[in-house]
């Protein structure tokens, strides 16, 4: 026999669809799947600088979510995360704009030797117990050349390697050509291998972070 | 792209140093999230109301219009009748006023009917016989009588005005005058009031003691009707009380003749009405009307009653019988004239009810 599908199987879209329906519980699932994720996205983004404005990103995000929820109409299979990351980056770099902090430098350095990095550190695949502390290290580390991306640059990388988003569904949240959203992220990779040394032994560049 | 490129903008020991950074445990509060939630929960509620809440709403203004719906109707239903019966015969045709065909004016009979009223309002005693004999010539067909134009200064060209007011030439006939003095209608005492014009008809009768035809200075609206009235009842009074009562009344209207008076056209008001040749004042009531006028002369102390005839009457009336102001004719006949004549009398009359309250 089949399972009846409960609601939390249901997609994203199709909780969408019974929330406009007038489901506010479709809406509290929703909320549950992509709060922190989204969090931490708004939080990386704006960066250390601007911390406290996160949760009002965060905030005016959701809201706008509900408040433009019946004029939600999915084209091509797009997915409600798109849509979802959308309103949280272009609210971001609103803030980012008030700021006056640097938002896109289109230019990167010239391309390193991506297949050669990180040979001399552990294999991202497996991860050992005794090599949390170390993987701990790391992503502080990241976080410190994260800052030092352009906030165009650190979304691309962020909504890629994070979140989860394809090329194409980059180019609709940051609004920005394909070869545009592919250049930013190629750069900001060669900008964070060349931080995070991946071209040298990894314990002693993460032991001086 | 190849797959192999695509691969190379996924860099796995990012990813995973990412998902181990110190904030990968990083979320919302949950005040943020209690926010969120309840924004969500009444953006529904509030679209869920809105339909019910119309619907709702249409019920309840059906439920408040139906009583205020049948208090109009009522209103509309009462209109609709009192209506009906205003006209009677919708189909009647309308009266279209027509200029009188006779020397009789239309003003006459409309300001006797409005004068009745006036008349029991203020109880007047009956009215001597030659009085009821004088009402009755005003019904009737004018009797053509020698003209007595009056001998005062022309004001045919002059405008009608309070400074431009002439003196009544002298009684022709003190007889006549004598009847109507002492046929006065009796007139409730009122107070005597100190008139300002005190001083000025000491003049007057100064001057008339030496013939002196003097312009009148311009009347002060300080004494009005009661004053004369006063003056007159307790002139009647004191003849009524004292032994030679006729000698005295008869003396009393020879004072009145030159005696104070609000106007001192009323102080010779003895003498015989005449036909004014007043063009001036048929064009001045023409253009601003008969109430204008009116009020012009009752600021100017000019009270007095307008009779449209082209002849005095044999027996005319010096004095309107319910006012005891002076009669003047005027000779015109056209109904649009009368019509203003008409709202200059009973703007006279007015004024002497208001002043007799």
């Amino acid at each position: 026999m089949d399972e009846l599908l409960t609601t939390n199987d249901l997609t994203d879209e199709a909780l969408m669809r019974q929330f406009c329906a007038g489901d506010s519980s479709a809406f509290h699932i929703l909320y549950a799947r992509h709060e922190k994720s989204l969090y931490r996205y708004v939080r990386r983004v704006l960066g250390d600088s601007l911390v406290a404005q996160v949760d009002e990103v965060f905030q005016d995000s959701w809201m706008k979510l509900v408040d433009e929820r019946n004029n939600w109409q999915p084209r091509d299979n797009a997915r409600f995360k798109t849509w979802l990351y959308t309103l949280a980056h272009h609210r971001a770099v609103d803030i980012l704009r008030k700021s006056g902090r640097e938002i896109s430098v289109d230019e990167g350095w010239a391309d390193d030797d991506a297949e050669g990095a990180w040979q001399q550190w552990p294999a991202a695949t497996a991860e050992q117990p005794e090599q949390k502390a170390f993987w701990n290290k790391a992503g502080q580390r990241l976080l410190q050349c994260l800052e030092g991306l352009p906030a165009l640059q650190r979304a691309a990388f962020l909504l890629h390697h994070e979140d989860g988003l394809s090329l194409e569904e980059m180019t609709q949240v940051l609004n920005a050509e394909f070869e545009t959203v592919k250049s930013r992220l190629r750069y900001a990779l060669i900008k964070l291998r060349t931080c995070m040394g991946a071209h040298l032994q990894p314990l002693a560049e993460v032991e001086r972070a | 792209m190849s797959l192999q490129n695509l691969n190379l903008l996924k860099d796995k020991h990012l990813q995973k140093a990412l998902q181990h950074a110190p904030d990968s445990d990083a979320a919302p509060s949950k005040v943020l999230n209690k926010t969120v939630l309840d924004y969500a929960n009444k953006a529904l509620k509030v679209q869920r109301e809105t339909w019910f809440s119309r619907l709702k709403s249409m019920f309840n203004d059906f439920k408040i219009a139906r009583w205020k719906l049948t208090g109009m109707g009522s209103l509309a239903a009462s209109l609709l009748v009192v209506v009906m019966i205003w006209h009677e015969n919708p189909d009647d045709p309308i009266q279209v006023a027509t200029a009188p065909d006779t020397l009789q004016t239309v003003a006459e009979p409309y300001v006797k009917q409005r004068a009745e009223p006036y008349a029991e309002q203020h109880a007047k005693p009956k009215i001597a016989q030659n009085e009821l004999v004088r009402d009755e010539l005003l019904t009737d067909q004018a009797v053509q009588k020698p003209q007595a134009v009056t001998k005062a200064a022309p004001v045919a060209n002059e405008p009608i005005a309070a400074s431009a007011e002439t003196i009544a030439p002298e009684p022709e006939d003190k007889n006549e005058m004598k009847v109507f003095a002492k046929n006065r209608p009796v007139i409730p005492e009122a107070a005597p009031v100190a008139s300002p014009m005190d001083q000025a008809s000491v003049q007057l009768k100064e001057r008339a003691a030496s013939n002196e035809a003097v312009p009148m200075p311009a009347p002060v609206v300080a004494a009005p009707a009661p004053s004369v009235a006063s003056a007159e009842v307790s002139e009647n009074s004191v003849a009524q009380q004292s032994a030679p009562a006729i000698i005295a009344a008869e003396q009393m209207a020879e004072a009145e003749a030159k005696s104070d008076n609000a106007d001192s056209e009323i102080s010779s008001a003895a003498a015989k009405p005449t036909l004014t040749s007043n063009n001036a004042l048929v064009q001045a009531i023409s253009k601003v009307g008969g109430k204008a006028m009116a009020n012009q002369d009752i600021q100017a102390g000019n009270l007095r009653i307008l009779y449209l005839n082209n002849s005095v009457p044999a027996d005319p009336p010096s004095l309107d019988n319910v006012t005891g102001y002076r009669v003047e004719f005027i000779a015109d006949n056209s109904a649009k004239l009368a019509v203003e004549i008409a709202t200059y009398n009973q703007a006279m009359r007015d004024w002497y009810v208001k002043q007799n309250q």
